[in-house]
């Protein structure tokens, strides 16, 4: 489950809080509200803030003013100062004008998901999104929450609009959907708290955390038979890898399987086999960690170290098997191969 | 992976620290909101409104973020005694606001955080108006409004994430300002304006000039010269005669031989409850500034039915209270009574005198009642005669008289203001057997022919007697007039506005006409303020609005318009604001816009389905001398909208430079 932060790590992080933190609005309440939520507001890819989205409630400096604006009222009423009331219903005009400018500071907003950077568990998956300002509009002084942690700043959308990226902690190995994120804002006068509850539609994947071993957990015995099997193949297929569906690629390279686990169509690379350092294959069986999650955390670790030599690596998995290659997108697959085993979407 | 957050700034801090540009902000906006009760405050805390935050913003410049605790602590008690012993009672309006500016200056010690920000601002906003307590000017509602503003800059200045400083915040701040004035304006003139809720302590009213309620010429020497507002008066119809213009104030009727007090002629003259006239004359409308005194200045015959005064006896009139707050007070004057016959006790009371004492002025009025008798007339004139034909002469600066005061004035020094005639001449009659006393109160008055209505200032202050005759009942006799006719303050006026009176009219430079005629508006619209302004309250929501007089039914009507008026301009106010459409037109669009404007002038209409590029081609085929023009335009719109890029500005006044080639090209035409 990814969660907010770039400053601390959050405890636990099954909490979505969609107002931040009411302690007040109690479980029932809560679980209620956010399911109410999905509905008003389902997930996409791209949101325009309209006012279906966007809530407003006076913010404490708002409730303060008004207390204060009570006590001026008094005032003028029991000195019977003309000019006194004047000035607090002038002030009392510009709280009220204020509240369609906080609005309007969130109103007509586009946000895009741009692109989702996945991470290891333990660091940071990374969100990649546009904002752009409704035409003639300056949206100013936004905050990013997610469950109730401030985690970005926005100054000023300019005219072109700004590019930013919101930086989730990553707790558990996974394909995660985004959380809520609250994009807020209390310009112009701090007297009001606006937000906009936003549900993008995407996937954060969570590799395992690397875990450093002596020993790789290859499987020797077995090597020969695949290299065999390898080279049997390779005079018709060499395939490298996985890497993303590009236009010309035939239906028939599609790794369906894999495709199906990373939403995202991948193809088989082709590659000429690398010279000099024979493929290995790295296996769960071999792993020496307690446990399941540890050799999956020490697979993770051999796939980033042979992918640093150059070593073509075949990964053995119990639902997957991914051949023998070395590149980007074959360390990309693998490394979404160990995020997803076991966990199906 | 990018670099994680570049475009959303550093992560936030934990406690959002007040930045540099949010500081200069705060800073001008707490001196500013101290600065106007300056010269109310005690001495050291007048110095520290401005030492304080320059000693805070040395600090910080320096690097010094926190004020040590011991320090804050040593100012907050160093504050206390100063307005401990600053001022005499610890309860009231001054020290209120001292310990208001008080704590606004020890916040700003203690100010680090955009909290702390917050509630300065808050404070600057209840100190914008506490001014209201002791000044209620033009000038102290712009200095209101501009604190008003700075406030909320400092506001928008503290809700920004930008470090630096800049003026944008106040661009901001008066948009809202702006839009906002609807709403207060419907506030201000719908609020149903009740009476205080409870009693308040008032400010300590500064004293004045003008009468007291005894006179004492021999012991004063010099007259006040003030020309500070007494009241204006304007009368609905016709304005009465110059010469009835005698504002009575106080009716004075005991002489102890040095001073005239009202003295028992009050009790006597209330059994004469004055009555309303059955058909005005006259009605006019006092507007009387605060005196902290209950007396209220009125033509002879006034009446009026106000609640806040009552009767004073002799006809005057007077407020049940001191006027600590400026007053309308309308009367009605009704054709003059004939006369009732004055009572024994009346009688008695406006000739009393002392047993003993100025005894040379007792022969001169023994000599007149043998020589003319029982005709009083005769007896006045020749005592208005004596004033004229000795060389008497009129000086505010008469000097102190000795113990025989009358005798003194009359015989030897002969110089004096209206208070030295007046009372030698009642001392007189009444040494003659003629029922005559002392009314004080002010005379004239200056005509502001802007607005028609009278302005009556201190330096107006006018004594004079009043005689008892038979025939006609009380009658005004103004010695002084005897002596100076053009007393008026002539003399005086010019001192206070340099301005010449109308006998040197001709002599008087274009550049002093024009200083009376400015000055003259000024206080027109300064009569308006206190008018329209000031004194706007439940009774003229009543008038103006139409509404029933009884308190309850108008509260609720007013209530009921306020809730409506609110919600229209509101939302009124939030269709413009919000549902407007965004200015999506960009100078190239709105460029586009006006060229088919003109161009439809010339009679060229673009049709359905019609592109931009085709008829920009028909209008060049049809007007060569449009097509080049258009054109361009044609280009930068098609440019902009398929190309994606927006024009730089060289281009943009080449566009604008375009249309106004097309738009006189069509008008010629037409």
């Amino acid at each position: 489950m990814p969660s907010a932060s770039a400053e601390r790590t959050l405890g636990s992080s099954r909490r979505e809080q969609p107002f931040g933190s009411p302690a007040w609005l109690g479980k029932v309440l809560h679980r209620r509200f956010s399911a109410w939520l999905e509905r008003r507001l389902p997930s996409v890819g791209r949101v325009r803030l309209a006012h279906r989205r966007i809530f407003v409630v006076p913010s404490p400096a708002g409730w303060l003013l008004g207390a204060l604006l009570f006590a001026m009222l008094i005032g003028s009423i029991n000195y019977q100062s003309s000019l006194a009331y004047a000035i607090t219903f002038w002030v009392a005009g510009v709280h009220a004008v204020a509240l369609l400018h906080s609005y309007r500071n969130l109103a007509g907003m586009e946000i895009v998901l741009e692109s989702l950077d996945p991470g290891f568990v333990g660091g940071f998956g990374t969100v990649h999104l546009r904002i752009t300002a409704a035409a003639g509009r300056t949206p100013t002084a936004l905050r990013w929450l997610v469950a109730g942690q401030e985690v970005a700043r926005v100054a000023e959308v300019g005219p072109a609009g700004e590019r930013g990226s919101l930086r989730l902690r990553l707790d558990a190995r996974g394909s995660w959907r985004l959380p809520w994120l609250y994009l807020e804002s209390r310009y112009p006068l701090g007297l009001y708290r606006v937000w906009s509850p936003l549900r993008l539609d995407g996937a954060l994947t969570a590799f395992p955390a690397p875990r450093a071993t002596q020993r790789a957990p290859l499987a020797t015995h077995r090597a020969d038979d695949s290299t065999n099997h390898l080279a049997a193949q390779a005079a018709d297929l060499e395939f490298s890898g996985l890497r993303a569906w590009r236009l010309g690629d035939t239906l028939g390279r599609v790794a369906w399987r894999q495709s199906a686990a990373r939403d995202e169509l991948l193809v088989r690379e082709l590659d000429p086999p690398l010279a000099g350092q024979g493929p290995v294959w790295l296996d769960v069986q071999h792993c020496e960690g307690p446990g399941f999650e540890a050799a999956l955390g020490e697979l993770c670790h051999w796939v980033l170290q042979l992918e640093a030599r150059g070593t073509p690596y075949g990964l053995r998995l119990p639902s997957v098997e991914l051949r023998p290659a070395v590149g980007s997108a074959h360390q990309r697959a693998a490394l979404t191969c160990l995020a997803l085993e076991g966990r199906p979407e | 992976m990018s670099a994680v957050l570049s475009f959303f700034g550093p992560s936030p801090p934990q406690v959002e620290r007040l930045t540099g540009g949010q500081w200069r902000w705060l800073a001008v906006l707490v001196v500013a909101a101290c600065a106007p009760h300056g010269a109310r405050l005690p001495m050291p805390l007048t110095v520290a409104v401005v030492a304080l935050p320059a000693w805070r913003w040395w600090n910080l410049r320096r690097g010094q973020g926190r004020t040590p605790r011991w320090q804050q602590v040593g100012v907050v008690f160093a504050g206390l005694a100063t307005l401990f012993f600053g001022y005499p009672t610890a309860i009231g309006v001054e020290p209120a606001v001292g310990l208001l500016v008080l704590s606004a200056l020890a916040k700003v010690l203690e100010a680090r955080t955009r909290r702390d920000g917050l509630v300065l601002v808050f404070l600057a906003y209840f100190l914008t108006i506490t001014p209201f307590l002791f000044t209620q000017s033009i000038a102290a509602a712009g200095y209101a409004a501009g604190l008003f503003l700075l406030a909320t800059t400092t506001l928008n200045a503290l809700n920004r994430f930008d470090a630096g400083w800049s003026l944008q915040p106040l661009r901001t701040a008066a948009g809202l300002a702006v839009q906002a004035a609807p709403l207060m304006l419907v506030l201000f003139l719908l609020f149903p304006r009740v009476g205080p809720l409870w009693s308040v302590p008032l400010a300590s009213p500064v004293a004045r000039t003008g009468p007291s309620s005894t006179l004492s010429p021999g012991d004063i020497a010099a007259l006040s010269e003030s020309s500070e507002l007494a009241f204006r008066a304007r009368f609905a119809g016709g304005d009465p005669p110059a010469d009835a213009l005698y504002w009575r104030g106080l009716v004075l009727s005991e002489f102890d031989g040095r001073t005239w007090r009202r003295g028992l002629g009050v009790a006597a003259s209330m059994a004469r409850r004055p009555e309303p006239p059955e058909d005005a004359i006259y009605r006019y409308q006092v507007t009387m500034e605060p005196s902290a005194r209950p007396w209220v200045f009125t033509l002879d015959g006034s009446w009026t039915g106000d609640p806040r005064l009552k009767p004073s006896g002799s006809g005057t009139w007077a407020a049940l209270e001191p006027v600590e707050r400026r007053l309308q007070l309308d009367f009605e004057v009704g054709p003059a009574q004939s006369a009732a016959s004055l009572g024994p006790v009346e009688r008695q009371i406006a000739l009393q005198l002392p047993a003993v004492g100025n005894p040379e002025a007792r022969v001169l009025a023994a000599q007149w009642r043998n020589r003319f008798g029982a005709d009083s007339g005769a007896v006045i004139d020749a005592a208005l005669r004596y004033f004229r034909s000795a060389p008497f002469h009129y000086t505010l600066e008469p000097g102190k008289l000795g113990p025989d005061s009358m005798d003194e004035f009359l015989f030897d020094s002969r110089a004096g203001y209206c208070g030295h005639y007046a009372s030698a001449f009642v001392f007189l009659m009444r040494s003659a057997g003629i029922p005559a006393r002392v009314v004080t109160g002010y005379q004239g008055g200056e005509f502001n022919a802007v607005n028609g209505y009278f302005i009556v200032r201190e330096y107006d202050a006018h004594a004079w007697a009043e005689v008892w005759s038979p025939a006609q009942g009380w009658v005004v006799v103004d010695p002084t007039q005897a002596v100076a006719p053009e007393r008026i303050a002539a003399d005086l006026r010019s001192r206070a506005f340099g301005v010449v009176d109308e006998a040197e009219g001709a002599a008087a430079s274009l550049w002093t006409r024009w200083w009376q005629r400015t000055r003259l508006s000024w206080d027109a619209a300064q009569y308006h303020w206190v008018r329209w302004v000031l004194n706007y309250d439940l009774s003229r929501q009543q008038s103006l609005f139409g509404l029933d007089a009884s308190l309850k039914s108008s509260l609720a009507q007013l209530g009921r318009w306020l809730l409506v008026a609110v919600l229209v301009v509101f939302g009124a106010i939030a269709l413009w604001l919000v549902k407007r459409a965004p200015r999506s037109a960009g100078p190239v669009q709105r460029a586009y816009e006006q060229a088919l404007a003109a161009l439809a002038r010339a009679g060229f209409q673009r049709g359905t389905g019609e592109g931009p590029q085709a008829f920009a081609e028909r209008v060049g085929a049809a007007r060569a001398d449009l097509g080049a023009d258009f054109a361009a335009v044609t280009t930068a719109l098609v440019a902009q909208r398929y190309g994606g890029g927006t024009l730089s500005p060289p281009s943009q006044s080449a566009l604008r430079a375009q249309v106004r080639a097309l738009q006189r090209a069509t008008r010629d035409r037409s």
